[in-house]
């Protein structure tokens, strides 16, 4: 790579997935507040099937799309292939989100065929994108192949989510549907997002911190276990065989393991010794996936004596917990960042303009972070007990931390509107 | 009488003071206290800065290296101006000025 490559849609883009993330994170906390029964609700059951779909492609998936768009040509080092289709990506997946979200609140399961459709076809669109700017790059290391693994898992995703509809609308399916929804949910869950953040967070951890990542072996040996472990477990749960899901668990476990050693390592490397709130919310969401690896092996362990309370406090710990503290604490960095991108950038040089970081409130950072670690685990620690006060308090938590997350993402977004800045200097005669 | 004004003469240091205003993103540091300014090159014709980025994966370089553009434009006078990117040799922490350090919090660097 010779030069910096400019932002993908002027910032413009992936703000707007990150916004669009952002009001389904906040209907989804809402509506847990006003409903945290939903919590101990079988997990099959259509409104908690929404409020699943409110925070994975809703949420997570609006952001992670977002962010993606911005990270693939920084770390292809290659523009991307075609982004005139990220638009039309966009404009499905806020359709189709919103009508699969509703179908399912409503048991119409006709418009949760429309809606997923939508999203399916931009999740095509995605992964086509990613992958041909891959191909067309020379970057070939661990970072650079979890980009199309990460869009392959995608692609998976909502293939099986896909054939789940179809069997709701009544063709016959050669698997069972809960296996389905099982392989279903791990390849969306582990597939995608774990493959994403496995691969990117060793780019973006040291860029932000200034730590360096000191055994590479260690990122190509965790993503090729977890890639290894992922599709031997997903054919296991799909076919309802033990030993594949048993050998595949391992494996998977195993890859998450090295990346969070070679994480470790990266941080305490690091040059930039003060933390920043973003950061801690990542390593925080890396212990929350090490907690929900050990719960999902618990699980895997009591099947199927499993209580469906127990696979739901999994979900709100590997969800809730680990990939929203993550990809939030993320967000605290990408959103200031492409803020100040677009706000600032073009007067560097001749103008006095502020630091990203100085943009939010990093107090409001550090409420939501402290606020929704807790809420999450009380959350989940509730929906283990069956104990509705504690899921109420827990849902209240996350709703809370999730109003300071977003009053500080709307105090970022309004320096988008800020006056012009002050001149760097004064003006000066040329030669006289 | 008709007043004039002359400009400062055009030194490698007055550049590099001029440039320390460019901050870096991320890290709220001047470009030149994190050293990534490599080298001011001056004649009668034209001004160049060798520099280089953090990493050459540096979202932000774009703009940074339009920031160097631009205040060699504005001190530079009728000299042409460039502004080199290079990676050779590349940038390690160890070219952080001291108070960079201190202000990351970074307490190690005589150990480089």
């Amino acid at each position: 790579m010779n030069r910096p490559l400019p932002l993908v849609g002027g910032a413009r883009l992936p703000l707007a997935f990150i916004a669009g993330g952002l009001i389904a994170l906040i209907v989804a906390t809402s509506w847990l507040a006003l409903e945290p029964s939903l919590a101990l609700q079988p997990h099959l059951h259509p409104r908690v099937m929404a409020l699943a779909h409110l925070w994975l492609p809703g949420f997570l998936l609006s952001v992670c799309f977002g962010a993606t768009y911005q990270l693939t040509p920084v770390v292809l080092g290659e523009p991307l292939a075609w982004e005139r289709t990220t638009w039309a990506h966009l404009g499905l997946h806020a359709m189709g989100v919103p009508a699969m979200v509703g179908g399912f609140f409503y048991g119409e399961y006709h418009w949760v065929a429309a809606g997923g459709t939508c999203v399916a076809v931009g999740a095509w669109l995605f992964t086509a994108n990613v992958i041909v700017t891959f191909v067309r790059s020379s970057r070939r290391d661990a970072i650079g192949w979890s980009l199309p693994l990460a869009a392959g898992w995608l692609t998976l995703t909502v293939f099986a989510g896909m054939t789940m509809a179809a069997s709701r609308l009544g063709v016959l399916l050669p698997l069972s549907p809960p296996a389905l929804l099982r392989a279903h949910a791990h390849a969306g869950i582990a597939g995608f997002f774990l493959t994403l953040i496995q691969g990117v967070a060793f780019q973006l951890v040291p860029m932000f911190t200034l730590g360096e990542v000191g055994r590479p072996w260690r990122i190509s040996a965790g993503l090729a276990g977890s890639q290894a472990g992922l599709a031997t477990l997903i054919v296991g749960l799909a076919v309802e065989n033990a030993a594949a899901t048993w050998i595949g668990a391992a494996l998977l476990v195993s890859g998450v393991i090295l990346s969070g050693i070679e994480l470790a390592e990266t941080l305490r490397n690091r040059r930039k010794r003060k933390l920043e709130p973003g950061i801690n919310a990542f390593v925080a969401g890396a212990a929350m996936v090490g907690a929900g690896a050990i719960g999902g092996v618990l699980l895997l362990w009591s099947e199927p004596e499993a209580s469906l309370r127990a696979t739901f406090a999994y979900g709100v710990i590997v969800v809730a917990g680990a990939l929203a503290l993550m990809v939030m604490g993320m967000l605290c960095k990408i959103i200031p960042f492409l803020v100040w991108m677009r706000a600032y950038g073009p007067k560097v040089g001749r103008a006095a303009v502020p630091a990203a970081h100085t943009l939010g409130h990093s107090t409001w950072e550090r409420a939501w972070l402290g606020l929704h670690s807790a809420g999450a685990v009380t959350l989940a620690t509730g929906a283990c007990a069956g104990s509705l006060l504690t899921v109420s308090a827990g849902a209240g938590l996350l709703a809370t931390g999730v109003i300071f997350f977003v009053l500080n993402a709307v105090r970022v977004l309004g320096h988008l509107r800020a006056t012009a800045p002050a001149p760097l200097f004064a003006a000066q005669p040329r030669h006289s | 009488m008709m007043k004039t004004t002359t400009m400062p003469e055009l030194t490698p240091e007055r550049v590099m003071a001029e440039l320390s205003a460019i901050l870096d993103p991320e890290f709220g540091l001047s470009i030149v206290e994190l050293g990534l300014i490599y080298d001011v090159l001056i004649s009668d014709a034209q001004v160049t800065a060798v520099m280089t980025l953090t990493s050459p994966y540096c979202p932000a370089g774009d703009v940074i290296m339009d920031g160097v553009r631009s205040v060699l434009e504005r001190i530079g006078g009728e000299r042409a101006m460039d502004v080199q990117l290079v990676w050779t040799p590349p940038w390690t922490p160890a070219r952080m000025t001291r108070a960079a350090c201190d202000e990351l919090g970074w307490k190690e660097m005589d150990e480089l």
